[in-house]
């Protein structure tokens, strides 16, 4: 192995590691709205990041492991259902987004990402349930991905600005 | 900048549609009352909520020990209790109108409310 592969082996998990976290902690946080689905999404952050600095390939690895570890440690198997159908489409979304939107506007992507996990979120639902009363959850789950979506964008979005800065420090 | 405003412009329209919805969803009525109580795609119950006179309670078990304990009540429908951590079924309180199903999703158990007096099961609806 090179040296370069090593260090990009190692930054992955170490993002995976931070996502991992952040998935782990939310999960914890108690949301008030009694509706199935809703929350913060916080650990998308990191999927838009590594999509802005680093590759597609990187990122899917990253959120695969991610849901897949998360799902050890915080629930049952049904949610690791869930969380892949709405976190591919969420994937797919940001991916096509980033590159339309040349890299910028990131609250937007982060917004859209978030409709659309609800979107699959809500598809896997319809399968699941085998009914497609779950579809009337879909307005109340557009209202809150689009708050979180928003907020989780612009975290994304400051971090990676800070990151250029500090890049930029650290070479001169 | 231009595109900005495009896209806030954007989000906002989708705000509006999200909470137009919403809005439908919470405010319809129903004439005459009948809960179905479903677990796996399988009808456990149907209740004609108009005709509870004394509330009661049900249980319903599902696979790994879970279970949720359903409270009828005239004219309306809560999950009690359930097995599950988050207790999002209970916290979603008594339906007893409207589009919005209780949902329990680790137990796969559902209770929604139908209107009987359009008789037959809908089939699609525009509105």
């Amino acid at each position: 192995m090179t040296h370069k592969s090593i260090k990009h082996l190692i930054t992955l998990a170490m993002f995976t590691t931070i996502a991992l976290v952040i998935f782990v902690i939310e999960a914890q946080i108690p949301i008030p709205i009694p509706i199935p689905g809703v929350k913060l999404g916080l650990a998308n952050v990191i999927t838009l990041i590594i999509l802005v600095k680093y590759s597609a390939k990187d990122a899917l690895i990253v959120l695969f492991m991610r849901i897949f570890l998360g799902t050890l440690f915080t629930g049952q198997i049904v949610s690791f259902f869930y969380s892949v159908s709405g976190g591919l489409l969420c994937f797919i979304g940001m991916l096509l987004l980033i590159h339309l939107l040349n890299k910028k506007n990131l609250w937007f992507v982060s917004i859209i990402g978030a409709l659309l996990h609800n979107i699959g979120q809500t598809i896997a639902a319809i399968i699941v349930m085998q009914s497609v009363q779950v579809v009337y959850y879909l307005p109340f789950l557009a209202l809150s991905g689009c708050i979180s979506g928003l907020f989780t964008g612009l975290v994304a979005e400051s971090i990676v600005k800070h990151e250029k800065k500090a890049n930029n420090n650290s070479k001169k | 900048m231009k595109r900005t405003k495009i896209l806030i412009l954007i989000t906002l329209i989708i705000f509006i549609f999200a909470i137009i919805g919403s809005y439908m969803v919470l405010h319809h009525k129903v004439a005459h009352k009948t809960a179905i109580i479903t677990q796996d795609n399988k009808t456990l119950y149907t209740i004609d909520l108009d005709d509870v006179k004394e509330p009661y309670t049900l249980k319903i078990y599902g696979e790994n020990n879970l279970w949720n304990c359903i409270l009828v009540e005239p004219g309306q429908i809560r999950i009690e209790s359930a097995s599950c951590p988050d207790m999002l079924c209970v916290k979603q309180g008594a339906i007893s109108n409207g589009k919005l199903p209780i949902v329990c999703l680790p137990n796969h158990v559902q209770i929604k409310i139908v209107d009987t007096e359009e008789e037959t099961e809908i089939d699609a609806q525009v509105y």
